[in-house]
């Protein structure tokens, strides 16, 4: 046996092998299994969704099976990161092992949709695959996450919860610094910021006014209301631009970067770094954030005097942003209708919706669940009914094509660095941002 | 055992020096081979599957489109891969002689006898068994600009401290910091290692020649453990290299404006923040020519300083 091999012949074959484990791994075939109908009765369905709500999710699988005895759903999970959630999803597919319903979120949905991976739900719903219900039975805002940029007519996925914002007040941590005066709903972002002032100086910082707004600059719940409000466009479908670095938007910056040191704290780069500074710790006073933050603040406020305020506006318009994750239906599912009828029990008010307002405190995306929800019962905060209204008029848009989402993030986090660590002017640094964003947006459809 | 002892006496020399070295030959091959195939499972094919990525454009999801060398092209043209190379490089040059030298002197105080040694040993040890995630909690609450131990401490002295994990100069310092407290405990160990074969004779010597125990340190205990320095060294290199990735992301997401984006932490970002896996691929493999010429140096150093009796 020889074992000698010459250095030609040595990189044929590795090239060879290289190539071969690309492809092999799935890269550059098209996907070819189509899924199909299947059968309601008897059926085994799986579903995948994330680390953190896969206790809720089990929880409606046991429901939904207790309802239907003949029907399972498997509950799979394993990671909390987008990216890698992402990544799974590629990777399963490539393995002709997509589960039949999936776990989707706003800023991934477009790129799902566009690659064939998740099911026009449209023709389905029209059919009557979800029972009673219709799709005019949703907010539309919310189900309008799930249309494809550019075909509005698909619906790709339903979300599962309206969550909105609202200006969340620790009423204990206001008597504790002596500031009487407490936010209302005719409050503005400038008298937020007053009162948090107050907080941190009557207390000599040792509770904070609010917590980060903008978080690390690129916060989507907070700056895209606020430069709605004052005139910005987030993201322009038909031009294919966005304007949040000129104009009206520099406004908008120009108030929120006005938040960091007294009001809240001194920039961090890393999002939520500290969690002596998060409103969940007792330390805060005021903070934005969505309502899918109430069932883990009743535990760890427990003891503490919280509610919620609406958010400020500016212009006449709300601040209140929002955003869901979803279910999707994927296209190579050999259980379509089966997985249509669990969604059809999910969003019936006496089945999943029941459920998820139960173990999640979910707030239905349905009209008639927000008006008559047994989640409005609930409390604290005593104030909850704010998010019926707030998940009605919150801006969700904001919404970029594909992949661009982490890519304009990460531009809006460098403007708010060199504004804040380099004293870069407002102008300059978002007029860049918008010009960076404007470039990858041009290349990225083709057009440069 | 008549025939055992026969067949010794046979020996080598009964056969033919062919058969032995085919024999030989199939030996190696037999006890290599699970090595061999290990590292083509998981070190070639990778990097030559990395290689075939790097010429497509592919975002996980769609069908992967041919591009040639445009990824790597495009790699020269990228300021933000230039900022991390030398970002990569700053971790290394800053991070590696102090974790040499601070693990040597630590070692040198463990080995020694002295009263509290056992309990410092202990706390020596305690980086190694913290994973990355517990240790950037403790470093992130340490390096808190308002109530972090490290600003209070130099509130004491009447020094201001900076935002460490959020300043464009002093983030990447700070990092490094907590990479090499990450790294003593593997130095402290090899080095103790090398210096328990120091035979003691050659001390005693010494001090009856006069040498003093700071004498002693750098000009006999030093050079005996060059071949540990010199594997130190290498291990560093490439511990800096790889590791500034993972105490970045968890402590500062690289940046700001990118001053802690190592070259393995952009390539992560541009694969799956941006689901651009051709030119993640192309960057990948920038980063591997990168780390075999630097290891590469340290090695010819190595042999240069062997050489010339060190």
């Amino acid at each position: 046996m020889s074992i000698r091999m010459s250095r030609a012949t040595f990189l044929r074959a590795a090239a060879g092998a290289g190539l071969g484990a690309f492809v092999a791994s799935g890269c550059g075939s098209e996907q070819n299994n189509r899924g199909g109908a299947g059968s309601v009765e008897g059926s085994h369905i799986i579903l995948q969704t994330i680390t953190a709500l896969e206790p809720n999710f089990k929880k409606f699988a046991e429901a939904y099976t207790k309802q239907f005895p003949d029907r399972t759903v498997e509950v799979r999970a394993t990671t909390d990161s987008p990216p890698d959630y992402a990544q799974q999803l590629a990777t399963a597919r490539m393995s002709d092992s997509l589960p039949d319903l999936m776990f989707n979120v706003d800023f991934l949905a477009d790129t799902l949709a566009d690659n064939n991976v998740t099911l026009d739900l449209a023709p389905g719903i029209s059919e009557g695959k979800l029972g009673s219900l219709t799709i005019d039975d949703f907010i539309d805002r919310f189900v309008g996450q799930y249309r494809p940029l550019g075909a509005d007519d698909q619906i790709t996925g339903l979300p599962v919860s309206a969550d909105s914002s609202a200006l969340f007040v620790n009423r204990t941590v206001f008597d504790a610094a002596g500031v009487s005066e407490l936010p209302t709903a005719s409050s503005s972002w400038e008298d937020l910021y007053e009162l948090a002032r107050q907080i941190h100086n009557n207390s000599d910082g040792t509770y904070l006014g609010m917590e980060r707004p903008l978080d690390n600059g690129a916060n989507r719940l907070v700056y895209g209301p606020v430069l709605r409000a004052f005139g910005a466009t987030i993201y322009d479908f038909d031009t294919n631009s966005t304007d949040i670095g000129s104009g009206a938007a520099l406004d908008g910056w120009r108030l929120l970067l006005d938040s960091y040191g007294d009001v809240s704290t001194p920039y961090s780069a890393k999002p939520q770094s500290d969690p002596a500074e998060r409103f969940d710790s007792g330390n805060v006073g005021m903070a934005v954030m969505s309502s899918a933050n109430v069932p883990g603040l009743r535990g760890a406020l427990e003891g503490q005097d919280w509610d919620v305020v609406p958010m400020p506006e500016i212009n006449g318009q709300s601040t209140a942003g929002g955003g869901s994750y979803g279910l999707s239906i994927a296209q190579t599912s050999p259980n379509q209708d089966a997985a249509f009828a669990f969604l059809a029990w999910f969003y019936d008010s006496d089945g999943g919706m029941k459920v998820a307002q139960e173990v999640a405190n979910a707030i239905p995306p349905t009209l008639e669940g927000i008006k008559n929800g047994a989640w409005r019962e609930q409390t604290p905060p005593e104030n909850i009914a704010v998010f019926a209204e707030s998940a009605q008029s919150a801006e969700l848009g904001g919404r970029f094509p594909g992949k661009m989402q982490s890519q304009v993030s990460q531009a809006l986090v460098t403007a708010a660095q060199q504004v804040l660590l380099e004293d870069r002017s407002i102008d300059d640094a978002y007029g860049e941002a918008q010009e960076t964003i404007n470039t990858t947006l041009k290349e990225e459809s083709g057009d440069s | 055992m008549p025939s055992v002892t026969k067949r010794r006496e046979r020996g080598p020399r009964a056969r033919s020096g062919t058969t032995y070295r085919r024999h030989d030959s199939a030996v190696a091959v037999a006890f290599l081979s699970p090595a061999m195939i290990g590292f083509t499972v998981f070190a070639v094919l990778p990097v030559l599957g990395g290689l075939a990525l790097g010429l497509f454009d592919w975002d996980l999801f769609s069908t992967p489109r041919y591009v040639g060398a445009r990824n790597f092209v495009r790699l020269f043209s990228d300021p933000t891969m230039w900022q991390s190379l030398f970002v990569t490089l700053q971790f290394l040059l800053l991070g590696v002689i102090p974790t040499v030298l601070l693990g040597f002197m630590l070692a040198v105080l463990v080995n020694s006898k002295l009263p509290a040694v056992p309990a410092l040993r202990l706390l020596f040890f305690v980086p190694m068994i913290a994973s990355s995630a517990v240790t950037a909690l403790v470093w992130a609450m340490l390096y808190n600009e308002r109530q972090g131990f490290v600003n209070q401490a130099l509130g004491v002295i009447g020094v201001d401290g900076p935002n460490w994990l959020s300043d464009t100069f002093w983030a990447l310092p700070a990092l490094v910091i907590v990479m090499i407290w990450s790294a003593l405990p593997l130095v402290i160990i090899l080095y103790l290692a090398g210096l328990q074969r120091v035979p003691d004779d050659i001390y005693a010597a010494a001090s009856l020649d006069g040498a003093g125990p700071w004498r002693q340190l750098w000009s006999m205990t030093w050079p005996s453990v060059w071949p540990t320095t010199a594997l130190v060294l290498a291990l560093q290199a490439i511990g800096f290299l790889s590791g500034s990735f993972e105490m970045a992301l968890l402590l500062t997401d690289g940046g700001p404006l990118g001053t802690t984006q190592s070259l393995a932490l952009y390539a992560y970002r541009v694969a799956f923040n941006d689901l651009n896996f051709g030119y993640a691929s192309a960057l990948s493999m920038f980063q591997l020519v990168v780390f075999a010429a630097i290891v590469g140096i340290v090695q010819g150093v190595r042999r240069t300083l062997r050489k010339g009796g060190l």
